[in-house]
């Protein structure tokens, strides 16, 4: 069951069969089951440029914007490294060029693990189409392990 | 498309397509409203403080109308202090008006990039009407600063 915007009605338009079950019962179970998908990442890393998870999320969405998130730990083999994280779709980075999404170091003990969470809403929507979502992660030096889930949910 | 209470309806209610039994008002734009969200994102380039009291994060504030529901408040990105680890501290405000408690971050280190992901929600919806919502900020020592252009500040009226 998907998602069709409901139409403007026009005066002692009838209500059938067809306009109550698209537009009013489709359309509100679309929205208490939003389309949604995760995916578990890990892996290592030696990458001083942004890239990709071997892991991703796939979602068809409606057209509407979506929510990332991804929650995990981080640890690297060498101590107080500068490392970056940023969530991409198809492969187009959505954070700044540089920095991307978030920076941070890891610790002073090497190894170490140590909590993440970033958070990122599109501001353009993806079409409505199937999409893929990745996490990508980069380490100024060292090997950088990021570990958590990926959750998307398109929710506007 | 703004949110309208829905309307008790009546027996054999006339269903017009204008006016306050509204098809178009209580169902098509109702919905609309539900699928498409009240948010609002705003990014901070390169605010820094000294302040060791509560200041607003310079370039970071979103204005949203709200229809009286409550809202999700995220903060994220990265911030650093210049000296070694360093309490710093972040507060809710909407309309300057601080909401729920202090959150305090240590940075990891001098210089060295910490990852932000603050959340609050608040348990007393903002009144129906356009709200600001900033986050103030503040170090207990020398500069505080946000690594350029990773600071977002979320709006987002739930429920």
């Amino acid at each position: 069951m998907g998602w069709t915007a409901p139409p403007t009605f026009t005066y002692a338009q009838a209500m059938t069969v067809d306009i109550l079950n698209t537009y009013l019962r489709d359309n509100l179970n679309w929205l208490k089951t939003r389309p949604w998908t995760s995916a578990a990442i890990s892996g290592t890393t030696t990458s001083a440029a942004f890239a990709a998870a071997t892991a991703s999320a796939s979602l068809t969405s409606v057209g509407g914007n979506v929510v990332i998130v991804f929650q995990g730990y981080h640890s690297n083999t060498s101590a107080s490294v500068s490392c970056g994280i940023d969530f991409a779709i198809d492969g187009a980075r959505q954070g700044d060029a540089t920095n991307g999404l978030q920076l941070f170091h890891t610790h002073s003990t090497a190894t170490d693990n140590y909590p993440i969470t970033t958070f990122f809403i599109t501001s353009t929507p993806p079409s409505a189409a199937s999409h893929t979502y990745e996490v990508y992660r980069k380490t100024a030096s060292g090997t950088l392990t990021l570990t958590g889930t990926l959750y998307v949910v398109e929710w506007f | 498309m703004a949110w309208t209470t829905p309307r008790t309806w009546a027996h054999d209610d006339l269903a017009a397509a204008s006016g306050a039994a509204s098809l178009n008002t209580h169902l098509s734009d109702n919905i609309n409203w539900l699928k498409s969200g009240n948010w609002a994102v705003d990014t901070a380039a390169t605010p820094s403080t000294t302040s060791t009291s509560a200041v607003a994060i310079t370039g970071l504030s979103v204005s949203l109308t709200t229809t009286g529901g409550n809202c999700l408040i995220v903060l994220v990105g990265s911030i650093r202090t210049t000296v070694g680890v360093t309490l710093t501290q972040f507060q809710w405000r909407i309309d300057t008006v601080q909401v729920g408690s202090t959150q305090q971050v240590h940075t990891v280190g001098a210089n060295l990039s910490t990852p932000l992901c603050l959340w609050y929600f608040t348990s007393t919806p903002p009144s129906a009407a356009s709200h600001t919502f900033t986050v103030y900020w503040q170090t207990a020592a020398n500069t505080l600063s946000a690594d350029a252009n990773t600071l977002r500040l979320f709006v987002w009226e739930t429920f």
